[in-house]
C-alpha cells in the first residue's frame, strides 16, 4: 500500500506528459509479453522433414504449433494441389507465415524508442514552467522552481526506463523470431526439393 | 571737628591776650568762662562722640553678625543648591529611562500593526470590516503615541483576525469581477485562506486588494473540474472546497496559467511551420488509413474461388471474381496474372512480379514523407528554441544579466517551440510505424496470393 502510495506520487509528479508514458509503457509490455510467450511456444515446435512428408502422404494435417505446421497444414488445406503447381502453392503458404512471425516486433522497437521521446517532451514541459516561474518570481521561490525541475527529471526517468527494457528485448526478439524465419525457411527449402522431385515426376509423365 | 574749633578759638583767645590786657581779667574769666563752657562743650562733644562711637560700634558688631548669619545662610543655601542639583540629575536620569521604556513600548505596539496590517491587507476577512486598514494605518503614525485604549484595541483586533481564521462566513458583498466591474456577489470565505464566490454565471476565487481592502476576483478562469467542485460547495451540495493553503501563491499562478494558444503565440514564428507539419502529416496520415481501409478485403475467400474457376477453366468468372473487389492491390495483382493466362509459366511468373511492383509504390506513397515529418519537426523546434535563446542573450547584452526573471522568461518562450515539435513528432512517429505495418502486411497478402493464382493457372493450363 506505502509503496502503491509512494508510486502513486511519482506519477503526480511527472505531470500530464506521465499519461501518455502509462499507456505506452502498459501497451508495451502487453506486446513485449504476448510475443515472449509466443516464441517460447513457437520454439519448440519440432517438426521435422520427415514428420512433414509422412503427414503429407497420409493427408493428415498436423496440429498448428508454429510457423512450420501452420504452413503445413495450410498448403494441405488448399484447394486443387496436384503435384506440378504443389513447389509454388507450398511457397505460398510459406510466404504467408512471415507477417504473423515479424508481428510486433517492430512495434515494440518503435514503442520503445517513443518512450524516451515522451520523456523529453516531459522534461522541456518542465523545463518551460521551471523557466516560467523564474520568469515570474525570480530565482526566489525555490519550492516553486522545484516542481518544474521534479517533472522534468521523473519523466526522463519514466521514459528511460520504459525504454530501455523495450529496446533490450526488442533486439532480443529480432533475434528469436529470426532463427525461427531461418529455421521455417530451411524447412520450407527443405520440403520444396521433396515437392519438386514429386513434380519432375509428375511432369515427366 | 568741634574739637578743632575749640583748638582754634583757644588758641585766637590765646593771641589776642597781650591786646586785651585792661580787659585781661575780664577777660580772663570771660576767657576761662568760656574755657570752661568749651572744656564743658568739649566734655559733652565727647560724650556725644563717645555715645555716637559705641552706638556706631554697636551697630558694626551687629552688621558683622548679620553678615555671618547672612553668610551662614549662603553656605546652607548653597548646599542645598547642590543638593537639588543631584536630586534633578537623578530625576532627569529616571525621567529618561522611563520614557525609553514606554518608546520602545510604542514601537513594539506600531510593529504589532504593522504585522497585523500585513495580515489584514491578505486576509479576505478585512471585506468583512472595511474600516480595519484604515485603524491600522493610523497606528503607523509616528507622532501618534499609543496609549493603552490603542493597545487593547489592537489586541481585540488581532483576536478578531484569529477568531475569523478559524470560520466559514457567508454573506453578498461587493466585490470587483474579473471585468473590472464592482458587483454584488455571494461570497464564502473558508477562514483566512481561500474565498469563493459566485456572481451571476461567473465564479471562481477572489483575493484582497491589499491597499483598497476590497475583494478582486482571482484572474484566469477556474478549469472545469475546479468550477464544478465550487459550484457543488456554493451550493451545499458538497462539503469539499477547493482551497488555496499556500497564501496565494496557487492562485497566483492559476492567474499565470495561459491558454494553450497563447502559448504558442510566446513560442515565436517557429511555431507556424511545425504545426504546418503536424497539419501535413494528419492530412497524409487520415488519407493513409482511409486508403489503406478501403483496400483491405478479404482476399483468401476471394483466392479460393478464383483458384475454383480457373481450375473450371472459367476464366471470365474468374476475372468477374476478381472486379468485385476492384482497385485493391491483390485484385489488381490477380487480375494482371489472369491476362496472362495460357502462357508460359516463366511469363506468368513475370506478369505477377511486374503487376506487384507496379502496386508496391500506391500502398507505400507518403510513408517516407510521414518519417521525414516526424523527424523534421524535432528539428524545427531545435531550431525555435536557438532563435528564442539567441533573442534572449541579445536582451542580456543589452540590460546585463542582473535579473534573472527577464532571462528565464525568454528561456521558457524558447523551449516551447521544442515541446511542440516534440509533441508533434512523437505521434507521427507511432502512426507512420503502425501504418508502415499495415503495409507490408498487404504487400505480403498480394505475394502469397500472386504465387497461388501462377500455381493456378499453370495447373489448369496443363
Amino acid at each position: 500500500m506505502h509503496l502503491l502510495d509512494t508510486a502513486w506520487q511519482f506519477f503526480l509528479a511527472g505531470g500530464p506528459v506521465m499519461w501518455p508514458l502509462l499507456v505506452l509503457s502498459l501497451w508495451l509490455w502487453a506486446l513485449m509479453l504476448y510475443k515472449f510467450l509466443w516464441v517460447a511456444r513457437v520454439r519448440r515446435e519440432g517438426l521435422e522433414l520427415d514428420d512433414a512428408v509422412e503427414d503429407l502422404l497420409r493427408g493428415h494435417a498436423p496440429p498448428v504449433a508454429g510457423p512450420k505446421s501452420a504452413a503445413l497444414a495450410h498448403f494441405m488445406s488448399l484447394p486443387g494441389r496436384e503435384p506440378r503447381v504443389d513447389t509454388r502453392l507450398w511457397e505460398a503458404s510459406v510466404r504467408r507465415q512471415e507477417p504473423g512471425l515479424w508481428r510486433h516486433v517492430e512495434s515494440i522497437l518503435v514503442l520503445a524508442s517513443v518512450a524516451p521521446l515522451l520523456g523529453l517532451l516531459g522534461t522541456v514541459s518542465g523545463m518551460i514552467e521551471t523557466f516560467a516561474v523564474i520568469g515570474q518570481y525570480g530565482t526566489g521561490n525555490a519550492q516553486a522552481m522545484a516542481g518544474g525541475i521534479r517533472e522534468a527529471l521523473v519523466t526522463t526517468e519514466t521514459g528511460l526506463l520504459i525504454a530501455i527494457p523495450g529496446i533490450f528485448a526488442g533486439w532480443v526478439l529480432k533475434r528469436q523470431v529470426r532463427k525461427l524465419q531461418q529455421g521455417l525457411l530451411s524447412f520450407s527449402g527443405a520440403l520444396h526439393n521433396w515437392l519438386k522431385s514429386r513434380e519432375e515426376a509428375a511432369w515427366s509423365i | 571737628m568741634r574739637r578743632l574749633l575749640f583748638i582754634l578759638s583757644a588758641a585766637l583767645l590765646l593771641a589776642a591776650a597781650p591786646a586785651l590786657a585792661a580787659d585781661f581779667d575780664q577777660a580772663a574769666k570771660d576767657t576761662a568762662a568760656d574755657l570752661a563752657t568749651a572744656k564743658q562743650e568739649a566734655a559733652t562733644a565727647q560724650q556725644s562722640i563717645a555715645q555716637e562711637k559705641a552706638a556706631m560700634t554697636a551697630r558694626l558688631k551687629e552688621l558683622s553678625a548679620r553678615l555671618a548669619a547672612e553668610k551662614k545662610a549662603l553656605a546652607a543655601a548653597r548646599e542645598g543648591l547642590a543638593q537639588a542639583s543631584r536630586e534633578k540629575a537623578e530625576l532627569g536620569r529616571k525621567l529618561a529611562e522611563t520614557s525609553g521604556d514606554l518608546k520602545e513600548l510604542a514601537g513594539h505596539v506600531r510593529a504589532g500593526a504593522r504585522e497585523l496590517l500585513a495580515l489584514a491587507e491578505r486576509s479576505p476577512s478585512t471585506a468583512q470590516s472595511p474600516g480595519r486598514l484604515e485603524e491600522l494605518r493610523g497606528y503607523l503614525n509616528k507622532s501618534r503615541f499609543p496609549g493603552l485604549s490603542d493597545i487593547s484595541k489592537l489586541l481585540d483586533l488581532y483576536f478578531a483576525e484569529m477568531a475569523a481564521s478559524g470560520q466559514i462566513a457567508r454573506w453578498r458583498g461587493p466585490l470587483v469581477d474579473r471585468q473590472g466591474r464592482e458587483v454584488s456577489a455571494d461570497i464564502v470565505r473558508l477562514g483566512s485562506f481561500t474565498t469563493l464566490y459566485k456572481s451571476g454565471d461567473e465564479l471562481g476565487f477572489a483575493t484582497l486588494g491589499p491597499a483598497s481592502g476590497r475583494l478582486l476576483a482571482a484572474g484566469g478562469d477556474p478549469s472545469w473540474l475546479l468550477g464544478r467542485d465550487i459550484t457543488a460547495y456554493l451550493d451545499r451540495q458538497s462539503p469539499a472546497a477547493p482551497m488555496d493553503i499556500s497564501g496565494g501563491a496557487a492562485l497566483r499562478q492559476l492567474s499565470r496559467s495561459e491558454t494553450a494558444w497563447e502559448r504558442l503565440q510566446a513560442g515565436g514564428p517557429l511555431v507556424w511551420p511545425i504545426l504546418a507539419v503536424a497539419l501535413a502529416a494528419l492530412i497524409l496520415i487520415i488519407e493513409r488509413l482511409f486508403f489503406l481501409r478501403r483496400v483491405r478485403a478479404n482476399t483468401d475467400q476471394m483466392m479460393a474461388s478464383v483458384a475454383e474457376e480457373v481450375a473450371k477453366g472459367d476464366f471470365a468468372a474468374a476475372l468477374e471474381e476478381v472486379e468485385k473487389q476492384p482497385g485493391r492491390p491483390t485484385s489488381n495483382v490477380l487480375a494482371a496474372g489472369l491476362a496472362h493466362r495460357g502462357q508460359a509459366a516463366d511469363v506468368i511468373d513475370a506478369g505477377l512480379s511486374e503487376a506487384m511492383l507496379r502496386e508496391l509504390p500506391r500502398l507505400e506513397r507518403f510513408l517516407t514523407t510521414l518519417k521525414v515529418l516526424a523527424a523534421v519537426a524535432p528539428l524545427l523546434g531545435l531550431l525555435g528554441t536557438v532563435t528564442g535563446m539567441i533573442n534572449t542573450f541579445q536582451v542580456i547584452t543589452v540590460f546585463g544579466a542582473g535579473d534573472p526573471r527577464l532571462m528565464a522568461g525568454g528561456i521558457s518562450e524558447a523551449l516551447i517551440t521544442t515541446q511542440l515539435g516534440l509533441a508533434v513528432a512523437i505521434p507521427i512517429l507511432i502512426a507512420s510505424a503502425l501504418l508502415g505495418r499495415r503495409v507490408s502486411r498487404l504487400a505480403g497478402d498480394m505475394e502469397e496470393k500472386a504465387v497461388a493464382l501462377a500455381a493456378a493457372l499453370i495447373k489448369a493450363e496443363h
